[in-house]
Order: structure tokens, then sequence, then C-alpha cells
């Protein structure tokens, strides 16, 4: 009687795989790409990227470049979007005011994200006592409303731009140890990690190849706002008048300042520069809530 | 097998030869303290999930964990891999005691006991693919090189029955039949002489149940491996293991061979649990008589005082209440050879009514000595409604 | 297919229901035309796995499916004379609660966790009926002794998490049952629950359904459940019914190679000696296709060439036998080409030859698919490894990445 099953041992043909492996990121990318409202706050990000960086080659004038005789011109050919109280071209200034926002913007919440995620991982990743101190000294932070604390250290370290960083970051810092907190926190008692655990896995182990590398999608998100939140202290501050003392730098805040007491003359000026602080945090607002959907967990099965 | 550096290869490996003991379990006790206040914790009280358990496991065998939620099982087999530290009581592995073991010491036990989760979802690192998830044993304890810890990733997921050529795939990609393979290949990645299975197949759809049954069978007589096998669903445990423990609130409350169990429950406790499970089949289902235990299981915080089942014991209510089952708490005691049961009256409960019609098995003669206890119940199993055997008082729904 | 039930007209009449979930990216047909009759008073079971489309079917019967993914792409549901897909929403909201009860797997879903079990059960029995609070309350103190809660005036000001698990599902059958509905519903009631806090609840149903002669639906995944609960028991796979019997028949001589083969891979508690399980090899299908011929044919020991492309029909087991709906005398009815003969059911195996025919060409194969002991063939063949849908893992709903339907999917 033949067989109908082929013995034990038999030696069965592999198929060869036939599509690449889909990473997580790559679901995450694709998801990303479908929603329509996170591509728009994509395209406004590349746009002020790339204004930012190539401000220097596209601005028609210097920031401080005046053309004499030109105070408050509306807008004309010769001057996209009119001059200023000192003649100088606000098209211009508003492009190099792009690369002070994004950088300020980048590199404070980078601290921030530093300060504050660090801070949180420690309270999450060993809980008890540590993490009760750690967060309420978070909390007491969290009370002190942001541009307020924000304004407290300008004023305690100086103004310029490094202190205007810092500051940011101290009022972005909390979100971040909160977020990584409660990541870690949830991630201790999930199965992988009591598995590493249980196989013997030394706690920065732990920490660095399993919680961490699973706490990003969150964190990513609420960069991403922070980006926008960032964008809009930095010009309050400059607003304020804590803004960069270096008359050399445009920064919108300033601009926004130096221009308020003229609206009756120069109405475009305000309009422009707030323009162009809003439109920019829209854009990483946009991308921040595209990013928290195709990032969802959900993807996990 | 080929050699994974730093092991040996032999089945068997170090220590104790097949058969003889592997794991013993001395009183343990894994109290969790509940504390209350924010600055100043003030201790008010024990879970007492683990709450004095002694058993012994010898190689090759496979022992049965079973119980219902909150008995303690799943705590006692992490406990066991020192997941948990023992409040009091002590781990033997292989001759040494790592109740208290830290350390390098520690590190160096674990690498030969290992564990399977329940959650094929939850128990793989998603951002990690299925080789770097199966060799991560031997990327902790520095076993092998890069490598040669990619070879025997691709080798383990031939032997848990998948193709190797998906090694670099991610855990989202398979179903949870195949990641719960890729669970157990994780665990076999160091030749380990203990597996403890955490309720491996309960979240899995019932025709691939049987593929992983299967599965860790073959894998234990290839291997030479001893199982842990804890788990709620009594069919299963009966089936795949040697002997079984029966746990009821932190406890043991019986424990002896598998078929023993089956035909000769010796704890009211463990007949109601035979009672209540489902057979498949119509006829046998229409022999059985359920024993509907009273109430929900008490709190282990608070544990009865005396026999920790008497609140819902139905042979003490038919015994009339007797005073041991409140004040004394019975041990753990061997009954008849290899049959240990805690229970002031085991006598009672061999070849009682409940214990006959709790399988529908046709009642055959008990080699356990018991005294002269005639069948409480009716001769012959009716028919009909009425099938359920109370304790005393409670109507078909009791709470 | 209606055939002659008996001198009644069924309480449920189910045909050709076909459910269908759509997203942007993908169609799941979670439901491939169902048919199904049920009798006043009579227990049906409904089993199978996760994906098989039984929880779907009760959720598409009420018009409970999640929107706007699930829709009822074909079919009629009667009940009464009223089609139940097509009638509007008002007159179904009337229904529900008071013809049609259902309850689900996990009450501390189904329940308000920040309302009284007393505000929920007075609200349910109100909405139906005209009368006070106070007869109201009194029903449900009624209730609540009927399904076995002690002190039920105390327990009624008592939030859901107070109670445990299984009281609240007894709590859930009592507001099920609190307008006497004609049908009921229970979605894998107990598979939430210990073992012996299970068989009080099932002890419970069965009671309560006898008693005031309700015809219940049950849902579950264990055959043991069915066993001892149901008269008669649909056998779904895929989104298709593929055997249907009388309880005791399909357990005397189950037909279909799924029913055989599930029989043959659960532990039975009741086993002489401990039999190596016959497991079914490979994984549900990817319901994210359209199903073409037999869905059980990648894994199925049986098969020949025709259950590739041809998707059987529900038939009775013997030609020309009076078709028999619902009842004791139910007709035992497979959808299967090459059943198995009653010595191969018994064996869980095949005893003859011939069978097993490899994919045809244009099968996309099961890459990831798990080989264990054996592996099926033609002798001499190449082996198609575990034909089935393209790409490994999930199936159902899930796989699109959808909230799943309540109790559907991964257990």
């Amino acid at each position: 009687m033949a067989s109908i099953t082929a013995p034990v041992g038999t030696p069965v043909p592999r198929v060869v795989p036939e599509r690449a492996s889909r990473g997580l990121w790559r679901d995450a990318v694709s998801r990303l790409l479908r929603n329509r409202p996170a591509l728009v706050g994509l395209a406004i990000i590349i746009v002020f990227v790339v204004v930012a960086i190539l401000a220097p080659v596209i601005a028609p004038y210097t920031p401080l470049g005046r053309d004499p005789g030109q105070v408050f011109k509306p807008p004309s050919a010769a001057h996209l979007m009119g001059t200023d109280r000192q003649s100088r071209d606000v098209f211009s200034r508003i492009l190099f005011g792009a690369q002070i926002s994004l950088t300020v913007g980048v590199v404070s919440v980078l601290m921030g994200l530093v300060m504050g995620g660090t801070v949180g991982a420690l309270a999450g990743a060993f809980g008890g006592r540590a993490d009760t101190i750690l967060m309420r000294c978070v909390d007491v932070l969290l009370a002190i409303p942001g541009i307020l604390l924000a304004i407290a250290i300008v004023v305690w370290l100086d103004r310029g731009l490094l202190q205007i960083m810092f500051a940011v970051a101290a009022t972005n810092a909390p979100i971040f140890a909160r977020i990584l907190r409660g990541s870690m926190l949830a991630l201790r008692e999930s199965d992988y990690v009591v598995a590493a655990r249980s196989m013997g896995a030394p706690t920065f182990r732990l920490l660095f190849k399993h919680m961490l590398p699973n706490s990003l999608t969150p964190l990513i998100v609420a960069a991403t706002l922070a980006l926008a939140t960032a964008i809009i202290d930095v010009a309050g501050l400059g607003f304020l008048g804590l803004g960069p003392d270096d008359p050399r730098i445009a920064e919108w805040g300033t601009m926004l300042t130096g221009a308020s007491s003229f609206y009756r003359q120069a109405p475009f000026i305000i309009l422009f520069t707030g323009a162009a602080i809003s439109v920019t945090a829209i854009g990483f607002n946009l991308l921040g809530d595209g990013l928290r959907e195709a990032l969802d967990p959900r993807l996990r099965r | 097998m080929t050699a994974v550096p730093g092991t040996t290869t032999t089945p068997t490996g170090g220590g104790a030869a097949v058969g003889e003991e592997l794991l013993r379990l001395e009183e343990l006790k894994v109290w969790f303290p509940i504390t209350e206040g924010i600055v100043l914790e003030r201790h008010i009280g024990d879970v007492q999930a683990v709450d004095g358990v002694t058993f012994a496991l010898r190689r090759g065998e496979t022992l049965g964990l079973v119980g219902e939620s909150g008995c303690g099982k799943t705590t006692t087999g992490r406990a066991i891999v020192r997941l948990y530290t023992p409040t009091s009581g002590r781990i033997v592995f292989d001759g040494v005691d790592i109740s208290t073991l830290e350390g390098a010491a520690l590190r160096r036990m674990r690498r030969r006991m290992q564990m399977i989760f329940q959650d094929p979802y939850a128990s793989l690192n998603p951002r990690m693919n299925v080789s770097a998830i199966i060799a991560e044993p031997m990327d902790i304890h520095g076993v092998g090189t890069k490598r040669e810890r990619r070879e025997r990733g691709r080798e383990l997921l031939a032997t848990v029955g998948l193709n190797p050529d998906f090694a670099d795939r991610y855990p989202h990609e398979f179903s949870g039949g195949q990641r719960q393979r890729i669970g157990v290949a994780r665990a076999l990645a160091l030749n380990p002489d203990l597996v403890v299975a955490d309720e491996p197949i309960s979240a899995l759809d019932v025709s691939i149940q049987a593929q992983i049954i299967n599965l860790l069978e073959r894998l234990q007589g290839e291997f030479g491996l001893t199982y842990l096998f804890v788990a709620h669903d009594l069919s299963v445990v009966a089936h795949i293991s040697d002997r079984i423990a029966v746990m009821y609130l932190g406890r043991i409350v019986e424990l002896t061979s598998s078929r023993e169990l089956n035909r000769h429950p010796l704890h009211p406790y463990t007949v109601a649990l035979l009672s209540a499970i489902p057979i498949p089949d119509p006829v046998v289902e229409a022999r059985r008589r359920r024993i509907i235990l009273r109430g929900d299981v008490p709190s282990p915080v608070n544990p009865p005082s005396g026999c920790r089942f008497h609140t819902r014991c139905w042979l003490r209510e038919r015994l009339g209440n007797p005073e041991s089952c409140v004040t004394i708490d019975p041990p753990l005691t061997e009954v008849a050879p290899g049959h240990e049961v805690a229970c002031h009256f085991a006598d009672q409960v061999d070849g009682s009514a409940e214990q006959v019609l709790a399988t529908g098995r046709r009642p055959a003669p008990s080699p356990a000595p018991t005294p002269a206890a005639a069948p409480t119940g009716p001769a012959t199993p009716p028919t009909g409604p009425e099938r359920t055997l109370e304790a005393p008082g409670s109507g078909p729904a009791s709470a | 297919m209606t055939g002659v039930a008996s001198d009644k007209r069924p309480l449920l009449l189910v045909e050709d229901l076909v459910v269908r979930f759509r997203t942007h990216d993908s169609l799941v047909h979670a439901v491939n035309g169902v048919s199904f009759e049920l009798e006043s008073g009579e227990t049906l079971g409904l089993v199978g796995e996760s994906g098989c489309g039984k929880s779907v079917t009760s959720l598409a019967m009420m018009r409970l499916l999640p929107k706007p993914a699930g829709r009822i792409e074909g079919g009629r549901v009667l009940f009464d004379d009223f089609d139940l897909v097509t009638l509007p929403e008002r007159d179904m909201r009337d229904l529900r609660g008071r013809e049609i009860a259902m309850i689900f797997q996990d009450p501390m879903t189904s329940l308000n966790p920040v309302l009284t079990i007393e505000e929920q059960m007075v609200e349910t029995i109100q909405a139906h009926r005209k009368v006070s609070t106070l007869q109201a309350r009194q029903r449900a103190i009624e209730l609540l002794e009927m399904v076995g809660i002690p002190q039920p005036e105390t327990r009624l000001r008592s939030h859901p998490h107070q109670f445990s698990g299984g009281m609240r599902q007894r709590v859930m059958i009592a507001i099920a049952l609190a307008l006497e509905p004609r049908l009921m519903i229970a979605d894998e009631p107990t598979t939430a629950l210990d073992v012996t806090i299970q068989a009080q609840v099932l002890e419970l149903l069965r009671h309560l359904t006898t008693e005031t002669g309700t015809a219940l639906i049950l849902i579950t995944h264990d055959l043991g459940v069915v066993a001892g609960m149901t008269q008669r028991i649909n056998v779904m796979y895929a989104g298709f019914i593929v055997e249907t019997a009388t309880t005791p028949e399909l357990f005397a001589t189950p037909s279909h190679p799924y029913t055989v083969g599930l029989l043959h891979s659960i532990p039975r508690l009741d086993e002489e000696r401990p039999e190596r399980l016959i497991p079914i090899e490979g994984t549900p299908p990817d319901q994210r296709r359209a199903p073409v011929g037999c869905p059980f044919a990648p894994r199925c020991a049986w098969r020949l060439e025709v259950c590739w492309t041809d998707n059987p029909a529900l038939e009775p087991l013997e030609a020309g036998v009076r078709l028999v709906t619902t009842g004791p005398g139910a007709t035992h009815r497979i959808a299967c080409h090459n059943p198995p003969t009653p010595e191969e059911a018994a064996a869980g195996r095949p005893l003859r030859d011939g069978f097993v025919a490899a994919a045809p060409p244009g099968v996309l194969l099961d890459e990831l698919a798990a080989v264990d002991d054996h592996v099926a063939a033609l002798p001499g063949e190449e082996v198609a490894l575990f034909p089935g849908d393209e790409g490994p893992t999930s199936t159902g709903p899930s796989a699109a990445g959808l909230p799943l339907p309540p109790e559907e999917g991964r257990r």
C-alpha cells in the first residue's frame, strides 16, 4: 500500500521568500503617506527646512541690508513683503528667521528629550522611591506655566540663543519625562521584557534593547508636537523682548515686537511674520497627528 | 544537534542523570506585600500567592501544575526561574539552592532553565527579528560568535517546524501559533535542562494547540527536557503530564500521577474540578454529574482558617461540618504510593458517587485503601434535567 | 434551501448570509453564505475557531456589526416574518432586548462601569415596557434571584466591578432574560471564566432556557461545552458552515474532515491512554481573499483535485433523504466532496490512498507554514508546502487592523 504521507525526515523543498521582510517602520511610513493632512504638514515642514537652509542663497537681501529711504514700504516687486522701520526687506528677514526658528526649535527639543527622557526613563524603569521623587520634581515643573518658566530662565541666564534654547527645553522636558516614564512602567511588565529578565538579561540590556526601542513611538509624536510649541515659544520670548540681543539675528518674534507698535503704518509686517509662525507650527502639528495615527500600536497585529 | 559553544551536547546535560531529581521545592512561599501610603509605606498585609509548596521534579518527566485563577501556579513557575525571590522556603535545582542566589551565580543557573510564555503576541520583542529573538539567550550569556548565533537561530527554527529562511522576519509577520513556536525555539537556545511552560497554549486556537502540544512532546523526547507545565486546562495537562499537582489558593491539594488523578481523585476540590470540565462527547456528558461549588475563590490576602477549601467544600457539608476542617490545616500527606493529598477526609472521597460521576467513567474497583464508604448517590445515574450534584441546600444556580 | 422542518414554522431562518468587512486597503470575507434554521425553544451550537465567522454571524443577525467597516452584503435573516437585514433601525432596536437578547464574553465591557446594576436593569426593562420604576426594580430583584445572586436587594446597588466574573455573567444573563425574549444568543459566554465557574454559568443557562422556553444560540470554540448544552450543532470554518447535525450524531459520526480533525486534536479528560493528538496542520486561511474552492482544502487530508476549485455545498450525508432542518430529527449535512468513512473518522486520518492532490498552479503558497512530523504528498511527487493564501499570518478582520468584532479573533 503506497503511503499517502511521506515518511518523517523526507526533505521538504523550501520556499524562497518572495518579498522582503516588512519591518514595522515600513508599515508606518506607508500609513503616513496615505494620510493627507499629514502630507500637507510634511510639505510645510519640508518647505520650512529648505528655506531655512537655503536662506542665504535665496534671500534677495541680507537681514541687515537696508534699502535706504524705503521705510515701511508695502509689498512690491522689489520687496515681496515690504520693508520695515529700518528699511530692511521683510521677506529676507523672514527667510533668515526661519533659520533661527529651526535651529532653536530642533536643539531645544533635543535637549528636552535628553533631559526629560532620562529622568522619565529612570523613574519608570526603577520605580519605587526613585519614581516618586523624580516625578514629584517633574510635577513641580509642570505646575509652572511654560512661558513663565521660559521667561524666568532667560531672565536668570541672560538673553542669548543658547539660553533661549535651554529655557524652551526646560518647558518641554517634563512632558517627555511623563511619556517615557509611562512607557517604561508599562513595558516593564510586558512579556518579552519579563522573558529577557528570566533569561538573565542585565538591567541595561533590558533598558536599551527592549524597553527604549519600544517606547519610541509616543516619543516621536510628542517631539514633533513639541517642535510646534517650541517655535511658538521662541517667537513668544522674542516678542516679549527676551530674544537674542544681537540685532543681526532676524528672529520672528523680535520682528513682531518691532512691528507691533507700528501696526497702522505697516500691518503687513505683522501679517507675514505671524503667518510664518503659525503656518510652521501648524505644519508640525499636522505631521505629529499623522505620526500618531501611523505609529499606532495596532500595527503590531 | 550542533554543538552550542559553551554547553554540553548530550541531551541530559550535566548533573543528574535521567530519572534523578532535578528540581525540588521545599515549603516555597512567595508573598507580595501590600503597602499603604505614599511617602511612608506601611505594610498592611500580604498577598499569599504561594504559601508552602513542596514537590520534586525528576529529570525527563513532565509535571503539570494546574488550578484556577489565583491559585498561585503561575507565581510558582515564575519563582522557580527566579523572576520572583521567594519569601521563604527553598528551591533546589540540581542540588544547588537557588532561592537566594544572585549575580553571576544566578545567571549561570539561569542558563539551565528557561521559560515559555502564554501570550505569543506579547512575549516577543516586536522590534527584533526572529533570529535575534531566538538567539538572545546566547547573546546574553556570551555564547558563540555572531555567526554561530545566527546559525543556531536557523537551526532552531527548523527544529520547531518553521522555515529557516524567514529568520530575518519580524514577529508581527507570523501567526499566533508560529510565534509560540518561536518562543519555544528561544527556550531551547541554550539546551536547558528544565523548561517551565506557563500556559503555553491557552491563547491559541484549538487546532493549533494540538500542534504545539505535539511539538513539545517531540522536543522532550529529542532533547531530554524536563517540563513544568503550568495551565488551567486540566484536559491538556492530563494529556501531556506524567504527574499532576493541583493547586488551590497557594497550596498543593493533590499530587499524583496523571492517570491516578483521573481515576481516583482524592481531594474534594479535584473532584469538583474534574466534574466541571466539559468532555466532547454527549453520551459521556449525560452520565456525568457536575459538582457546583458555592461562592467564589477566597482572597489570597486573607485565606480561610484551617483547610483553605473548607468554605466551598461539598464533602465538609456532607459530613456535617467537622471541626477539623475549620481549625486544622491538613498537610499534604501520602495516602497511597505516589499519591499525596491535603485533606482530612480523603478516604471518604474515594469510591463516593461524586468521584465516580465526575468523570463519567464506569465505576472500577479502586486499588487505593478505602474504608467501606458506601456511595451516597443513586446507584444508576438518572438522566434528565437534574444533572448537578449540589452541596445540600443550594439551588441549581448557586452563586 | 428551506426544507420542511416540522409543522412549526422556524423561529429563525438565516439564508445565504454574507458579511464582509471593508477598509481602504482590504476586504475581509467574514461570512460567506451561511444558512440555518432554529426552532422555538431549541438550543443550537455554533462552533469554530477564531476567524470562522461564528461571532460575526450573530452580530450580523443583531445588526450590531461595527460600522462602517462591517456590512451585510447578502442574504436574509427571517425572524417571525421580519427580515432583520432590511428592518429599519428603529424597529430593530425594539426587537433587541425584547425578542432577541445577546450576552457576550466579557461582561465587564458589556456592563456600564459607572452605573449600578439596578440602574442598568431598570433602564433595560423600562426601555421596552411601560412600567413604573418600582415595578422594574421588583422585576430586577426577581431576576437576580432567578440567576442565583444572593441578597439581591443589596446587590442591586453594587457596581459591576464589585462582582466577580461569574457573577457578572449571571447579571448579564439576568438582563438578557429580563424581557423574556424568544431567542438568546450567547457569544462565548464562559470562555473568560474559570472552569468551575463556567460549570455554574452553563448550568444556569441551560436551566433557564429550558424553563422559559427560550431558543438559544450558543457560540463557542469548545466542543465539550456544546456536547453538554446543545441539541444541534453547526460547525463553521472560514465563514462557511461545513457540517450540521444533531449533537449526538455529530459526535457519534463526525463526517467533515475539519470536524474529525478537531475531535482528534483535543485531549479528552476521559481518554483511557494518552493518545497522540492528530493536529490539523497548517493555519486558517487568510480571509482577505475571496474563497476559491473548499476553504479547508489546504489543510485537508482527504482532498481531491476538485476540492481546489469547487466549493462543495452543504448536502445531506445520504442522498435522497427528506431534508429536515431543525429539531431532533434534523438531517446530518456536510459540505465535502470526499467525506471520511466512519472508520477513518474514528482513526482521525485517511485509511485509503489517492487523496491529497497537490495544489494547481496559481494557488500561492503559505511561505511561513509550520511543518511538523509528516508532510502529506502523493508518492513520488514534489510537495507543495501547505498551499494556501499568500503571505503569512492573521486572518479575519484583525488582519486589516480593524477593530475586531467583539470576541472574534484571537482568544
